[in-house]
């Protein structure tokens, strides 16, 4: 497996209409979400970026939240 | 596969031969030894083994120990004190120490090895005073795939697992817990707090409090199913089960869910993709491979 590359997968997710931040700690990718990212309620689209992750060299993948101020639902206001 | 489908499909062969014959197979076991002694932690595989072995054994031949230490979490201890009760299951508790032994605390690939050493050492010397000829556990015939350190102690100290040795598998166990009448058949597996914590990062019973305040401040809020706070330092990953998953993202439970875990004291809160996993730390810690996106 490849080491863990947090930048490059930072560039992947803007790519795909998620810019943020991807914070390494070790094989963990802790994604801080930028403001316009979608709840991720759908399966596919969670295994669509735990695939993106594993592709940059990570086994595990988190979304950090933010109990004051939710990441609003790209489909809502 | 969820725990009621894997019940199901043993559910139409509880009746059939092989369980059954199992269950069969297992009381003659006991009786064949004559009297035993049991780790007893209250999840499914040693509840299933109190309920049979309080049967199959005269009173005074059978007891079920439990180990207390600060990595027992407390809601299993209640649940076990309670299945107890319920079944008639004798019990008695003793205190383990693993914590002050600096090999387990530094929380090693095999740390289970010393944790289990050190609860075999304080059982045994029950099982000389009582009389009872074995002590044995709830390890089943799927746990031999598993990384298990822990199974080298208990082989040294002379502990048997009738429910690997005798073949069972894990939906076997659900399934003739469930005719039993045992309320664990349908519960999740419940390891110690430790595997909370990524191997190298110190066991300490401050953040074993923190895990497990975590988990029970999810659990009121309405977690069920797997659950697991797994500990990164500042930052909590809080890993579901993935039929909980979808809903608990949705803005308003993510942010209860983020609220509940900074309260209970973690800066930092976030929710893995994937899911729960078991053994998922021995993925992260490059003890066994991912084995790939489910």
């Amino acid at each position: 497996m490849s080491a863990p590359d947090a930048e490059a997968l930072t560039r992947a997710l803007a790519a795909r209409g998620l810019p943020g931040r991807v914070e390494a700690r070790e094989r963990l990718a802790v994604l801080v979400p930028g403001a316009e990212w979608p709840a991720l309620a759908d399966a596919a689209e969670r295994r669509a970026l735990h695939q993106l992750a594993t592709q940059h060299g990570f086994t595990h993948v988190a979304l950090e939240l933010d109990a004051g101020d939710a990441p609003r639902d790209a489909a809502g206001a | 596969m969820a725990i009621d489908d894997d019940v199901r499909a043993n559910d139409a062969q509880a009746s059939d031969a092989p369980a059954a014959e199992k269950e069969a197979a297992l009381v003659a076991w006991m009786r064949e030894r004559g009297s035993l002694l049991l780790g007893f932690s209250g999840g499914v595989d040693s509840a299933y083994l109190a309920g049979v072995a309080t049967e199959a054994l005269p009173a005074g031949r059978f007891l079920a120990v439990i180990g207390r230490s600060a990595s027992y979490p407390a809601e299993q201890w209640a649940n076990a004190r309670a299945l107890a009760d319920r079944f008639a299951i004798p019990v008695l508790e003793v205190d383990t120490d693993e914590l002050h032994d600096p090999r387990y605390a530094a929380n090693p690939t095999n740390r289970c090895y010393f944790c289990k050493g050190e609860l075999w050492s304080r059982l045994a010397p029950v099982a000389r005073e009582r009389g009872l000829a074995v002590v044995i556990d709830g390890t089943n015939a799927d746990d031999l795939h598993d990384h298990r350190p822990g199974a080298a102690a208990a082989r040294e100290a002379g502990v048997r697992s009738p429910l690997a040795e005798l073949g069972f598998t894990k939906a076997e166990i659900r399934a003739l817990s469930k005719a039993r009448g045992l309320p664990t058949w349908a519960q999740p597996a419940s390891p110690c707090l430790s595997s909370r914590l990524p191997y190298g990062t110190a066991v300490t019973p401050e953040r074993l409090a923190l895990v497990e305040r975590a988990e029970r401040a999810l659990r009121a809020l309405g977690v069920s199913g797997d659950l697991r706070v797994r500990y990164h330092g500042d930052l909590a990953r809080v890993e579901l089960g993935r039929e909980e998953l979808g809903a608990w993202l949705a803005p308003a439970r993510r942010a209860a869910l983020a609220r509940a875990v900074r309260e209970a004291g973690f800066a930092r809160v976030a929710i893995d993709l994937r899911g729960f996993r078991s053994g998922s730390l021995n993925v992260l810690g490059g003890v066994v491979a991912d084995a790939g996106v489910a």
